[in-house]
């Protein structure tokens, strides 16, 4: 077993993905000669040839499209958008095409597709590239949408994204590539989409959060332990399907819910989430659901200050989680 | 954008715009008034704020100097030292109820000195702050002068922006008791000679910008106070 | 009369300190609400500080030109404490009514409303607490709170709650109304009779009952006094069970990773009798008598903090391996002392493994307001007549107590006849799936 940064679980994953199945083509802005803006496919043209890793126009809409196509068709496109802020110009074929042929087709075709794309902010990319799109798929039935937060997770899921029948959304946080590292098995192993994962098990406040800000969270819970707050952490790791199960059961368990997220408050996941919680739980709660996000401006500012204020940091949640733990 | 008050008072003696400023205190406090920003421009005047507790030891002129000056005294119920009033000065007397502007003190001080900054730098003039020294200033030089009172959140006092006034006067005094520091103006600053017919509307248009404000521009007696 | 503290107060998120300026009230001074008390000097800023409270100035605490942050205690005001004066004096009267009528309500009734006043400000709890609250039969009003401004908190009531288990509503009193409105039912020590105080010589060690003690105490002394106990017993052959799980144990362990004890059959036997006897599964209710609807076995159990009976919920939807899965937890976490109350309550039926400490033959008392309750005894061989032979057998004796007031002899002795034919029936091949 080895030591894996996120973005070399991510490449490895891919690697060993290209080696198992030939039905599976790795395409998007940059991915084969340069080997991806981050590097993340870096080596893999060279190995699988022009015709596996391909270098695309710079045109969202198409290599969607096309993709879409492909997969119909037998094969197993696992595109890229290079920032997941791009993502928009494609947003009419995932949402009116890839996530509906089955269901328009009474199941007759399926679109085994996984489009993989870098987000998220604290890297200083600024307006176009820093955002948090995964509500907006979040939304849509007959899309998944996966957000790994760690390097085994990034691994097991991106395997199981790519076995999927249907097309996976799969959001990889930029800040996570390099600054996130852990043991990562050689061989290849499923992580199950919709099934959250227990981080950290406590006994007075739950977070529920996923992608970066899992390991933010632990940081907070690690800081709180010193102050004898016993913080439980439960990774999503799927924000579509919710695990309802995993949710219900911490909120149940504690009776305080801080649900956390890096995208913008308003509709983000976090409303969801306290929902469900709220319709089914409500007798366990001990205090109002809190959620932590970024705040409802409409980008991701330049200036690292602002910057620093927008993003949900370790210090913010443990403030915040002590907050819910004296309440 | 919040509807407030603007009331041009002209030339008008301390005793009786302080008397003014009282009684609008009031109205903004019952909510009988909107927020109303006094601009005024005083005869020479000595005022001791608070933070003297009483004392005059920054005062440097006798009374005899002082009188010969034709510069009287006042002991005020604002924040600060002591500090000078006189023409070629543009005196704002911001009455808010600062339940509307975020509850906040010192947020409010710096709302003060962002205004007077911004109108400053419309005139070719870089100011800035100088923590903790409260006001506006260029180098070590004090252009605008801020005291303040609140009491429920109501303001009272404001601040005091060196046009032309006559720098001399500044010499009977150590300005708000700092004593390595000193006092300019904005005609000193330009070379030039500088009206507050000049000044105000820019002074008007950046507080209305810092504070959102949409001014009404009245008089004393539309204020219906008397 | 009662003492505020007035605290410096907040200036603005970005103020963190004030500087007393001027009192404007001198100790002795009447102040009435929001008339200015003080000034506060921060920056260039002269604040008049209103007074929060209407009152007479009793101490000043910092004086003039001092800085203190934000919070800090400034001065104290008497206040005029009509009010608190009041309810103090009349808290004392419904008191005492509560104790002259013995079976009094626990909840305070609306119209004493001076004693339940003192409680109103903080009246709101939140779901959990109120759930837990009524499920413990705990009036939330009477619990300190430790939460931000005094809330009680979720912990709060299952701290309480731990202090005086008996408080579950079904487990409360021996005579108590079983069902639901436990609320109404208050746990009264009135029935209890003094004992004889004990004669204690030089040398004798007298120990301060610890909370376990004293609940068990109160709860045996209460199941002797009100539930009239009857007794007995039967013989059972487990040859073959004790067979079975010669053969399977070590199996059993490496496929289920835990290992397989007598109690899951003894359990899964006492629950067929249940279902032969649904008599057996229910409570006294004065007029009534209240048959369980579900089986949830409480087994007894001997731990670092005292006796505990863990409960295994729906005994009766479980097969062997289930129970004891659901045992192995429960000792698990009794051990480790992360048993929750969940855990520890809603029993209909106990099941007491005596023979873990040897004995042969035991009378249990009752964990009222159940109707009963067996012990399974030591398992020894012995030699005893099959079929017109002497043969040497596996034996385990099965002791019932059981409440007359719910039960008579016949359905006791049915109810434990099924649980020995249950047990005699099982051979080395029994299947435990």
């Amino acid at each position: 077993m080895a030591v894996l940064s996120y973005l070399e679980a991510i490449r490895e994953t891919l690697r060993q993905e290209l080696r198992r199945d030939s039905r599976i083509i790795i395409y998007g802005e940059d991915v084969g000669v340069r080997g991806g803006v981050f590097r993340v496919t870096e080596g893999l043209q060279k190995e699988f040839g022009e015709e596996r890793v391909i270098d695309s126009p710079l045109a969202e809409a198409a290599i969607i499209g096309t993709a879409i196509g492909a997969a119909v068709n037998g094969l197993r496109p696992v595109p890229e958008i290079q920032f997941a802020d791009f993502i928009f110009p494609a947003i009419n074929q995932i949402i009116q095409e890839a996530a509906r042929i089955r269901y328009r087709s009474n199941g007759t075709f399926s679109v085994p597709l996984v489009i993989r794309a870098p987000f998220g902010g604290g890297v200083h990319g600024a307006l176009y590239h820093s955002q948090s799109v995964e509500a907006f798929f979040a939304h849509v039935p007959g899309l998944k949408v996966v957000v790994p937060g760690t390097p085994y997770d990034a691994k097991g899921l991106l395997a199981a994204a790519i076995q999927d029948e249907d097309p996976v959304l799969y959001f990889e946080h930029k800040a996570a590539y390099r600054s996130l590292k852990g043991e990562v098995p050689d061989e290849r192993y499923i992580i199950p989409i919709g099934q959250a994962d227990l981080k950290r098990q406590g006994q007075d406040v739950s977070i529920i959060t996923y992608g970066l800000m899992v390991s933010y969270a632990l940081k907070a819970a690690e800081e709180l332990e010193k102050e004898g707050i016993s913080v439980e952490v439960l990774d999503l790791r799927t924000v579509r399907p919710l695990d309802v199960d995993a949710i219900l059961e911490t909120a149940k368990k504690t009776g305080k819910v801080l649900v956390l997220h890096e995208d913008n408050l308003t509709g983000g996941l976090g409303g969801e989430i306290s929902a469900l919680i709220s319709e089914h739980a409500l007798f366990y709660l001990d205090a109002p659901i809190m959620r932590l996000a970024g705040p409802d401006v409409p980008a991701m500012p330049y200036s690292p200050p602002l910057e620093h204020a927008f993003m949900v940091t370790p210090e913010k949640i443990r403030d915040k989680a002590r907050e819910l733990a004296k309440y | 954008m919040a509807e407030a008050n603007l009331v041009q008072l002209g030339r008008m003696s301390y005793q009786e715009a302080w008397n003014l400023q009282r009684r609008v205190g009031e109205g903004v406090g019952s909510g009988a008034l909107l927020d109303t920003v006094l601009l005024v421009e005083h005869p020479p005047v000595y005022t001791v704020g608070r933070s003297a507790h009483g004392s005059l030891e920054n005062l440097l002129w006798d009374e005899k100097r002082r009188q010969a000056e034709g510069i009287d005294l006042f002991m005020v119920d604002r924040g600060g030292d002591i500090t000078y009033h006189g023409p070629g000065q543009l005196v704002g007397y911001p009455i808010l109820n600062l339940s509307h502007h975020g509850k906040d003190l010192h947020r409010y001080l710096r709302f003060l000195e962002e205004s007077l900054i911004r109108a400053l730098q419309h005139f070719g003039i870089w100011a800035g702050r100088m923590p903790p020294h409260t006001g506006v200033w260029v180098g070590d030089e004090k252009v605008a002068a801020i005291g303040v009172k609140a009491s429920h959140w109501i303001t009272q006092h404001g601040f005091a922006l060196n046009v032309s006034p006559q720098l001399e006067h500044f010499l009977g005094i150590v300005p708000c008791g700092i004593e390595d520091k000193g006092v300019t103006s904005m005609e000193r600053l330009l070379g030039r000679q500088v009206s507050l017919q000049e000044v105000t509307p820019m002074v008007v248009e950046q507080l209305a910008r810092v504070f959102e404000f949409q001014f009404r521009h009245v008089t004393p007696a539309d204020l219906n106070i008397e | 009369m009662a003492i505020e503290v007035v605290t410096m107060p907040q200036l603005g998120e970005s103020v963190t300190e004030g500087t007393i300026g001027e009192w404007l009230k001198k100790v002795g001074d009447p102040v009435e609400k929001y008339e200015s008390l003080l000034e506060v000097a921060t920056d260039k800023v002269n604040a008049e500080v209103p007074s929060p409270i209407g009152g007479k100035i009793a101490k000043i605490l910092v004086d003039p030109g001092v800085t203190v942050p934000i919070g800090t205690p400034i001065c104290e005001i008497e206040v005029e404490g009509s009010g608190a004066g009041q309810e103090a004096a009349a808290g004392v009267t419904p008191a005492a009514e509560t104790l002259a009528n013995a079976p009094a309500p626990t909840t305070p009734p609306v119209t004493a409303g001076a004693a339940s006043s003192a409680v109103e400000g903080r009246g709101r709890f939140s779901p959990a607490v109120r759930r837990l609250a009524q499920e413990y039969g705990i009036d939330p009003g009477q619990i300190a709170g430790t939460g931000a401004g005094g809330r009680v908190t979720r912990n709060d009531v299952l701290r309480v709650a731990q202090e005086k288990p008996a408080s579950k509503p079904a487990a409360a009193v021996g005579t108590a109304p079983a069902p639901a409105p436990a609320a109404a039912s208050a746990p009264q020590p009135a029935v209890l009779l003094e004992s004889a105080p004990a004669v204690i010589d030089e040398g004798d060690i007298v120990q301060p009952l610890s909370s376990v003690r004293k609940v068990i105490a109160e709860r045996m002394v209460r199941s002797k006094q009100t539930v009239p106990h009857a007794w007995l017993m039967a013989e059972v052959d487990v040859t073959g069970l004790v067979e079975l799980r010669e053969r399977i144990k070590d199996e059993f362990k490496g496929r289920e990773g835990i290992s397989l004890t007598y109690l899951p059959f003894m359990l899964r036997a006492v629950v067929e009798g249940l279902r032969a006897v649904p008599e057996m599964n229910a409570q006294w209710n004065n007029d009534s008598i209240v048959l369980k609807k579900s089986i949830n076995i409480g087994m007894a159990a001997a731990t670092d903090r005292g006796l505990i009976v863990p409960v295994v919920r729906n005994a009766d939807q479980k097969n062997v391996v289930g129970l004891a899965q659901a045992t192995q937890d429960l000792v698990r976490r009794s051990r480790a002392g992360r048993l929750t109350l969940d855990d520890l309550s809603g029993g209909t039926f106990t099941v007491d493994n005596t023979g873990a400490v040897g004995t042969v033959l035991t009378y249990p008392v009752i964990n009222a307001p159940e109707a009963g309750i067996v012990t399974m005894e030591s398992i020894v061989k012995r030699p005893v007549v099959v079929g017109g032979m002497i043969a040497v057998r596996s034996m385990v004796n099965v002791c019932l107590s059981f409440d007359h007031r719910v039960v008579d002899g016949a359905e006791a002795g049915k109810f434990i006849q099924v649980v020995k034919k249950h047990l005699e029936a099982i051979g080395p091949d029994t299947s435990i799936y």
